[in-house]
């Protein structure tokens, strides 16, 4: 116990893998415990075995975070983004040849001195997280946030980020736990509690292109037994992208709105 | 539906399209036609050639079509009544589709006089009805037996507990009954004439406050292809034809990918293939295909017109419109519309516009190519076995 108190009180670290395309995975299954007991941060897991493919109830680490839940856990003060491949790049160097670290095997023996371009990890890389190196492989929210933006799926807008982190930050803070909602066609969906114990009774949409989206989502939502909510924040949205301030935007606190839709009529 | 509502059915949408035929107009047939009997052939060409030659094409009724604010109605109640009967055109504007409103408020008003006609809202409404009474008393049934099991029943309840369960028995006989053969239905009147002069009057008192209202592009085919409508006020069918591209674009210029052109396209193209084609806003999708028409089945396929590649729909509203199609067993299709360049269009429009007849334009929409996809949501976990 005293281990897992001692852990407690350090900030969680983050796996920034390929920086080219960020992505939040998480191997170690201690932090993703801590993500959901102490800060309600659920995230998806999205591991699954070749052997296993139509398992689809319950999948395994790594732990998927969506770009929202980072800027919260940033914004509580509670995390740490580290870049996992200098991370362990460093380490490697540190161990000094000593090969028995399993995460950080390369193919060619001859290369083994030069750094590998790439990443072996296991469930549970089973040591301690060395603070002194993560340190300097600490990766800021906003080159983070730049990274996202950047990278090529990424049809996201600063504004449109920052205003959906805003809807995000105001649900999160009201207590609910957040899943992603594309299986309702929606942008996420809210459950009052743990959804391993609740069912969750609303799908949110963050923004409508076009009016039959209202009328789609509000029959889905009503035949799966939720309603819909469509939120609007106070934050003003047309601010030009240069020269912003994207943390100090993210860490704002506009006032929400939210309206729900439910279809009337339906047995 | 049952074997007699069907005949009567038939009977009120005899006809496909509001147009009259030769056949029907004069009241002839061509003779039967036997493959293997060569007189019959001839028969069949002699007679062929003088039905074209001696009968006069006929005039097919045309419909007063009205354009106010950006609306197509149309106010006339025997022009409502046909466009509806033949080939389901538009909608009424207080009804789901057909315009019943004032067969509704006809009804309502003599309540004491046994109603001859329900209406399809207020079978929906009856069905909702006995619904929710039947989940009521099976919620209470389940209570009480419950208590029974647990042995703290009191004699009171024993006699609820058994009247309750006929009233479920009924009810869940009844929703079967008339969720497939709809036995509620009240028979339409053959005849439908014979009403008394008490019904004459309140007919007279009552003002037709709905109107019916029609599509860009059930107006457009209405016109276009059938030439059965006549919209004072606009004159020529490229005049209607700009005016309904014009809704979407607003710089003068129309183009090729403009979003009336292309739901006119696909539009066509299923009803010229023998569709039923109507809108399918309430599930989030562009059209709704009918075999024969809202009365006969339900729709099987729901029509997404895609858009134009920069617009095109994201995963998320993919997913939704998927999944609440999926719901109500329809299938999805995706129609994609392949346009001409902007340079073939640009002159076949010039073209169009020198055309007085209107015929120009469907060389215009000749270079449109429709493809369809079909889209389902599938679970595996679910569909497995």
């Amino acid at each position: 116990m005293s281990e897992n108190e001692l852990a407690a009180s350090k900030p969680i670290v983050l796996p920034l893998i390929d920086s080219a395309n960020p992505e939040v995975l998480i191997f170690n299954t201690t932090a993703i415990r801590r993500l959901r007991d102490e800060y309600g941060i659920l995230g998806v897991l999205i591991g699954t075995l070749a052997q296993y493919p139509q398992q689809n109830v319950f999948l395994s680490v790594p732990l998927k975070l969506m770009v929202w839940e980072v800027i919260w856990l940033f914004e509580q003060d509670v995390c740490v983004l580290v870049d996992w491949l200098k991370y362990c790049n460093l380490k490697k160097d540190a161990m000094n040849g000593d090969y028995k670290n399993k995460n950080l095997i390369s193919l060619d023996k001859k290369k083994a001195d030069t750094k590998p371009d790439f990443l072996i990890t296991t469930n549970d890389y089973g040591e301690e997280d060395d603070w002194e190196l993560i340190d300097q492989c600490k990766v800021t929210l906003q080159s983070y946030i730049d990274k996202y933006l950047s990278s090529p799926n990424c049809k996201t807008t600063i504004p449109q980020l920052i205003s959906n982190y805003h809807k995000f930050k105001h649900l999160k803070n009201e207590g609910y736990f957040i899943s992603p909602g594309l299986k309702f066609g929606g942008d996420l969906v809210i459950y009052p509690g743990d959804p391993l114990r609740y069912h969750s009774y609303s799908i949110i949409k963050f923004d409508f292109v076009d009016i039959n989206e209202i009328i789609v989502g509000g029959r889905l939502a009503t035949g799966v037994k939720k309603n819909m909510i469509i939120m609007e924040s106070s934050h003003a949205k047309e601010q030009s992208s240069v020269g912003l301030d994207v943390a100090n935007e993210l860490f704002s606190d506009p006032t929400i709105t939210a309206y729900s839709i439910e279809w009337a009529g339906f047995g | 539906m049952g074997k007699r509502n069907n005949r009567q059915l038939n009977k009120i949408y005899s006809r496909p399209l509001p147009i009259t035929l030769t056949s029907q107009h004069y009241g002839i047939t061509l003779p039967t036609l036997y493959p293997h009997n060569p007189i019959s052939w001839i028969w069949f060409m002699i007679r062929y050639c003088q039905i074209n030659v001696f009968y006069p094409v006929p005039e097919s009724q045309t419909f007063e079509v009205h354009w106010e604010n950006g609306i197509f109605k149309v106010v006339d109640e025997e022009s409502m009544m046909k466009l509806w009967q033949m080939g389901f055109f538009g909608k009424g504007v207080l009804s789901r589709s057909e315009p019943t409103w004032k067969e509704r408020v006809l009804a309502r008003k003599k309540e004491n006089v046994e109603a001859k006609d329900v209406a399809m809202e207020d079978i929906t409404k009856m069905r909702r009805e006995e619904r929710k009474l039947f989940k009521s008393s099976r919620a209470q049934l389940q209570e009480l037996e419950l208590k029974d099991r647990q042995g703290i029943i009191t004699a009171e309840e024993v006699e609820q507990l058994k009247a309750l369960s006929e009233t479920v028995q009924v009810l869940r006989k009844k929703g079967r009954v008339s969720g497939r053969s709809k036995s509620s239905i009240v028979e339409r009147d053959s005849d439908g004439e014979d009403t008394d002069s008490e019904e004459e009057e309140d007919w007279e008192e009552l003002a037709q406050l709905e109107y019916l209202q029609l599509q860009l592009v059930e107006t457009f085919f209405l016109k276009f292809a059938l030439n059965v409508i006549n919209i004072p006020g606009i004159a020529s069918t490229f005049d209607l034809f700009k005016t309904c591209c014009y809704q979407y674009d607003n710089n003068q210029s129309i183009q090729p990918n403009n979003k009336f052109i292309i739901d006119y396209v696909v539009y066509h193209h299923f009803r010229s293939l023998g569709w039923c084609v109507r809108s399918g806003i309430k599930f989030g999708t562009d059209f709704l295909l009918y075999k024969r028409g809202p009365p006969f089945t339900h729709a099987e396929y729901c029509v997404l017109v895609m858009k134009p590649d920069e617009q095109e729909y994201d995963w998320f509203q993919m997913a939704a419109k998927a999944r609440v199609i999926g719901t109500v067993k329809k299938i999805f299709v995706l129609t994609y519309v392949g346009c001409p360049s902007p340079e073939e269009f640009k002159e076949l429009v010039s073209q169009c516009e020198k055309d007085d007849t209107g015929l120009a334009i469907g060389d215009l929409l000749q270079q449109y190519k429709v493809s369809e996809i079909l889209y389902r949501r599938w679970a595996p976990s679910r569909t497995r076995d």
